[in-house]
C-alpha cells in the first residue's frame, strides 16, 4: 500500500486554512486527541500537532524551523547568563565605577544580540534574497560592459519563514532588554515558534503575548469553541465567497492587461485590493478561530483598515503585526540611537518643533518602509511599493501643519462625515494605486498598467462578453457585491465597539442558530470551490 | 456534568438540523434534467440519464481515453450491443462511481468496462474529502446552480431529457504522429496506485459485484499513457479484483495501431482511425463473452438503427 500520499497530498494544500483536509481531518483529530488527554499533556499535543503540521506543508524543511527554534534558546540562555554575571559584577562595584564597568558588559550582550540577528535575518537575505541581489548585480556587470556574471542561486524556502524569523528575533531582543526571561524550557520556546495556526501567515507574536498562553492551556471550552467556529466561518465567507471569487477575474486582468482598456484596469486594481484584504484578514480570522478553540487569544492583525483617514492610520491598522515589529524593533531603535537623538536636537533648534524630530523620524521611517517592502518580496516593485507608502506618510507628516492651518482659516470642520469620507476614500484610492503596482511583475509594467487607466479609460467593453473573457459573470459579481455589503456592515458595527459575536450570544438560540445556519449554508452555496474552480493558495503564505 | 450533558445534546442537535438542511438544499440545488449541466458536469457522458431504462448493456467509463476510442454505435451495427461512454476529461474514480451510481438508477447493463488511465490519477486528500461530502449531499457539488435556480427546481420532479445520439462517443479525425520510443518495453516494476484510488476501485468493483454487472479492465492504446509498470499492476490488480483484464497496447497483431496515422495528439489518444480498430475488437470481446443479446432486430431498439445510420452519415460528411 503506497502510503507516500500522507505527506505529500496532505501537505501542499494545508497551506491554506480552508483547505478540506486542515478543516475536516487535520482540526478536527487536533480537537479530539487534545481534549482526551490528560491536562498536563495538552501543550504537548499542541507542539507535537505543529510540527506534523509543519512536515506536513514543508517536509524536511522543517530543519529551519527546528534550528531556529534552538538557536534562539541558546543565544537566549547566553544572554541572561550574560546579565546575571553583569549583575553580580556590578553589585560587587562601587556605584561610581558602575556605569564605566558596565559598557563593555552591554557590548558584549549587543554582540549576543547581533550573532542572533545575523543568524536568523542573514539567512533570511540569503535563502530569499540572494537571487534578487546577485541578478541586479549581473545587470549592473552587463550594463558596464563587463563579461562577469555569477550564479543565480536558488534555495529551499520553507513556508512561513519570514514570519517565524520575525518572532525569533523579537524574542532575543525582548530578552536583551530584560521585558522577557529567557525561556528555560525549549519545548516551552519551540511552541511559540511553531504554533500550527499562525505559522504560514502570521500573525507575528511576540514571547509575551502568547508563549505563556500556550503552555498554560486547558480544557477545551463550549464557549471558546463555538466562538472560535464561528470566526473561522466568518473569515472563510471572506475568503471563498469574495477573495476566491474574484480571483480569475484579477488573473485575467493582470495577466492579459493589453486585452483590456483603463477601466477594466481601474476596476482589476478594486478588485485586486479587496481580494487581498479578504484573502488575508480572512485568514486571519480562521487563526484566531482555531487558536480560539484551544483558549489561546491571538493578538488582532487587522482593525478594518479601509476606515483610516490616511496612510499611516492604514498602517496601523493592516498587518499591525508587521507594523508594530518594524516600529519596536526598527523605527524606535533607529529614532533612539544617540547619533538621531543630537540630529533631532539640533534639528529642533533650527527648523522648530514640528519639522526638527521628523528628520530623525524620516530617516527611520525610510528604513521601515524600504525594509517592509523588501519583507514582502524580492523585487523591485515590492521595494517600490514601500517607498511609495514612504512617501504618502511622509508627506503627511510634514503637510500636516499646513493642511490644519488651512482647515482652521476655511473654517472647516475636519471631524464632519464629509470631511471624514473624503479622507476615507482618498487613503483608499492611495492603497488602491499602491496595489497595483504590487500585484504586476516590475515596476514598469505597473507604470504602463497605471499610465493607462488615465490614458484609455473606457467602461464601453464592460459587457457579458468581456466578463466571460474575464472568467466572471453578472452573478458573481452581484454575490461579491451583497458578501462585501456584509462584510462592510460588521466592520461599521465593530467600529463603533460592538463586539458582533458578544452581542449574538446575547441573542436567544433560534437567533443565534439560524444566523450560524444562514452562515453556513450562504458558504456553501456562494463559495468558489469544487468542480470548474481552481483552488487559490492563502497569498500572505508567499510573503 | 449536567452543564456538558446539555452543551453534547446542543451540539448533537444543531448537527442534525444542519443535515436536514444540507440534504433539502440536495433536493433543490440537483438539476431536474439532464439538459441542464453544463459544460462542467459533462453533459454528454450524463446522456446515458436520458436513454430509456433498461435499454444499455455495456456502460463504458473512465477519461478521455475511453470516449475516444470506443465508438459504441460501430458496436451496435457490428454486434447489436447496446453500450455507452460515460467518459470524461481527466476523469477520476471518485467522479467514475458518482457517474455509475446515477447511471445503474435506470439501466442494469449486464458488463461495467473501466479504462484504466483513471487508476492512476492522483487525486488530493481535499478532493476526497469534497468528493465524499458530494456524495451524501449533492448541494456541494451543484452549489454553483444558485444561477439558474427556477421554482421549478422546489417543485419539479427528475426528468432527463437529453439524450447523446453517439452514445458519448466524442469524433477526432486529427493526425499528429507519435514516437514509439521505449513504448510498452519490458519492465518488472510496478506503478503504484494511489491510496485514495484503490479506495474507490474497491467500491467500484464491489459496487458492480452487488448489481450483478461483470467488471473488466481495459487500457486503450496510448504511448503516452501506458506503459509496462502501468500494465504490471493492473493485471495484478484484475486478479486481485477477479475482473477481467484487456491491454490493446500489447494487442498489436489484433489492433493494429499505426501510431504514424492513427493518433490525433502524439500518441495521447487514438483519433477516429485508431478508434475504429479498437472498437473492432472490442466489440468482437464483448460478443464473445457470451452475455450480451443481439437488439439489432428487436424493434423497441430502432432508436439505435436511425443514430447509427445518422452517425455514419456525419462520419462520411465529417472525414470528407
Amino acid at each position: 500500500m503506497d502510503l507516500s500520499f500522507l505527506l505529500a497530498g496532505c501537505g501542499k494544500s494545508m497551506t491554506s486554512f480552508f483547505a478540506m483536509t486542515f478543516l475536516f481531518l487535520f482540526l478536527p483529530s487536533c480537537i479530539i486527541i487534545y481534549a482526551i488527554v490528560p491536562k498536563t499533556w495538552k501543550k504537548y499535543v499542541l507542539l507535537i500537532a505543529s510540527y506534523w503540521f509543519f512536515w506536513l506543508i514543508s517536509g524536511l524543511l522543517v530543519i529551519y524551523l527546528w534550528l531556529s527554534t534552538l538557536s534562539v534558546f541558546l543565544l537566549g540562555l547566553w544572554l541572561e547568563k550574560l546579565q546575571e554575571r553583569m549583575k553580580t559584577k556590578l553589585k560587587a562595584l562601587p556605584k561610581e565605577e558602575r556605569k564605566a564597568a558596565k559598557i563593555p558588559l552591554i557590548r558584549e550582550q549587543r554582540g549576543v544580540v547581533v550573532l542572533g540577528v545575523v543568524l536568523h535575518i542573514g539567512f533570511l537575505l540569503v535563502i530569499k534574497y540572494s537571487g534578487f541581489i546577485i541578478d541586479n548585480v549581473n545587470t549592473l556587470f552587463k550594463m558596464l560592459d563587463s563579461p562577469i556574471r555569477a550564479g543565480v542561486p536558488s534555495y529551499l524556502m520553507p513556508i512561513g519563514i519570514s514570519f517565524f524569523s520575525l518572532q525569533a528575533v523579537s524574542y532575543i531582543i525582548d530578552v536583551y532588554h530584560g521585558l522577557v526571561k529567557a525561556d528555560r524550557n525549549f519545548f516551552r520556546l519551540s511552541l511559540f515558534m511553531s504554533f500550527f495556526p499562525q505559522i504560514v501567515e502570521g500573525p507575528i507574536c511576540r514571547y509575551s503575548q502568547t508563549a505563556e498562553q500556550l503552555w498554560q492551556v486547558g480544557t477545551i471550552r463550549y464557549h471558546n469553541l463555538t466562538f472560535g467556529v464561528q470566526r473561522i466561518l466568518y473569515g472563510m465567507m471572506k475568503k471563498i465567497v469574495i477573495a476566491d471569487r474574484l480571483n480569475p477575474m484579477i488573473e485575467n486582468i493582470f495577466d492579459k492587461s493589453n486585452n483590456f482598456d483603463g477601466g477594466i484596469i481601474a476596476l482589476g486594481a478594486i478588485c485586486y485590493t479587496i481580494q487581498l484584504y479578504m484573502d488575508f484578514s480572512g485568514s486571519m480570522d480562521a487563526v484566531i478561530g482555531v487558536a480560539e478553540i484551544f483558549g489561546v487569544t491571538m493578538p488582532e492583525n487587522f482593525q478594518r483598515p479601509f476606515f483610516s483617514r490616511n496612510i499611516s492610520e492604514f498602517w496601523k491598522r493592516w498587518h499591525i503585526s508587521l507594523g508594530a515589529w518594524f516600529r519596536d524593533y526598527i523605527f524606535y531603535p533607529v529614532t533612539t540611537a544617540k547619533k538621531m537623538k543630537n540630529l533631532t536636537s539640533s534639528a529642533r533648534k533650527k527648523i522648530g518643533n514640528h519639522f526638527g524630530p521628523l528628520l530623525a523620524g524620516s530617516i527611520a521611517l525610510f528604513c521601515v518602509w524600504f525594509c517592509n517592502g523588501l519583507w514582502h518580496g524580492a523585487a523591485w516593485s515590492f521595494i517600490f511599493f514601500g517607498m511609495y507608502h514612504f512617501m504618502w506618510i511622509l508627506l503627511e507628516n510634514i503637510t500636516a501643519p499646513a493642511v490644519k492651518w488651512t482647515n482652521t482659516k476655511l473654517h472647516i470642520n475636519s471631524e464632519c462625515l464629509a470631511y471624514r469620507i473624503m479622507q476615507i476614500v482618498r487613503t483608499a484610492l492611495l492603497v488602491i494605486i499602491g496595489e497595483l503596482f504590487f500585484r504586476t511583475n516590475g515596476f514598469q509594467a505597473g507604470f504602463a498598467l497605471f499610465k493607462r487607466i488615465f490614458t484609455q479609460f473606457s467602461f464601453t467593453g464592460l459587457d457579458a462578453r468581456t466578463l466571460y473573457k474575464l472568467g466572471i459573470d453578472w452573478h458573481d459579481l452581484c454575490i461579491v457585491g451583497v458578501t462585501l455589503l456584509i462584510v462592510f456592515v460588521v466592520s461599521l458595527i465593530q467600529e463603533k465597539g460592538i463586539v458582533v459575536r458578544d452581542a449574538l450570544a446575547k441573542k436567544n438560540i433560534a437567533v443565534r442558530w439560524g444566523i450560524l445556519y444562514a452562515l453556513i449554508l450562504y458558504i456553501i452555496i456562494f463559495g468558489a470551490y469544487g468542480f470548474g474552480y481552481i483552488p487559490v493558495d492563502p497569498m500572505y503564505a508567499h510573503f | 456534568m449536567h452543564k456538558r450533558v446539555s452543551e453534547t445534546m446542543k451540539a448533537f442537535i444543531f448537527i442534525a438540523i444542519l443535515m436536514l438542511l444540507l440534504s433539502g438544499l440536495s433536493q433543490i440545488m440537483r438539476p431536474k434534467d439532464n439538459k441542464e449541466l453544463d459544460w462542467k458536469h459533462d453533459q454528454v457522458a450524463h446522456g446515458i440519464l436520458g436513454e430509456p431504462a433498461g435499454t444499455v448493456d455495456v456502460l463504458f467509463f473512465g477519461d478521455s481515453e475511453v470516449f475516444t476510442s470506443i465508438i459504441p454505435l460501430s458496436i451496435w451495427e457490428q454486434q447489436g450491443i447496446t453500450s455507452y461512454c460515460c467518459g470524461t476529461s481527466r476523469q477520476s474514480l471518485w467522479y467514475t462511481l458518482q457517474i455509475m451510481i446515477d447511471s445503474f438508477q435506470k439501466q442494469n447493463p449486464k458488463i461495467v468496462v473501466l479504462e484504466t488511465n483513471a487508476i492512476f490519477r492522483y487525486f488530493t486528500m481535499d478532493d476526497f474529502i469534497l468528493h465524499g461530502a458530494e456524495f451524501f449531499f449533492s448541494v456541494f457539488k451543484y452549489h454553483d446552480r444558485w444561477k439558474s435556480i427556477s421554482l421549478n427546481d422546489v417543485v419539479a420532479d427528475i426528468n432527463n431529457t437529453y439524450v447523446h445520439s453517439e452514445k458519448g462517443f466524442h469524433f477526432a479525425k486529427d493526425i499528429d504522429p507519435a514516437s514509439t520510443q521505449d513504448y510498452m518495453s519490458p519492465s518488472k516494476h510496478y506503478a503504484p496506485i494511489p491510496f485514495v484510488d484503490q479506495f474507490y476501485i474497491n467500491l467500484i468493483a464491489s459496487f458492480c459485484r452487488e448489481h450483478g454487472s461483470k467488471l473488466i479492465l481495459l487500457s486503450t492504446p496510448s504511448t503516452k499513457n501506458w506503459n509496462m509498470s502501468r500494465h504490471n499492476t493492473t493485471a495484478e490488480l484484475a486478479k486481485r479484483l477477479e475482473a477481467d483484464y484487456v491491454d490493446l497496447n500489447l494487442l498489436t497483431d489484433e489492433v493494429p495501431i499505426d501510431w504514424s496515422h492513427d493518433t490525433k495528439d502524439k500518441g495521447d489518444h487514438v483519433n477516429i482511425y485508431g478508434a475504429n480498430k479498437v472498437t473492432a475488437y472490442v466489440g468482437k470481446y464483448l460478443a464473445h463473452t457470451g452475455i450480451l443479446p443481439d437488439h439489432r432486430n428487436d424493434p423497441a431498439y430502432s432508436s439505435w438503427k436511425k443514430d447509427a445510420a445518422d452517425f455514419r452519415k456525419k462520419y462520411k460528411q465529417y472525414l470528407t
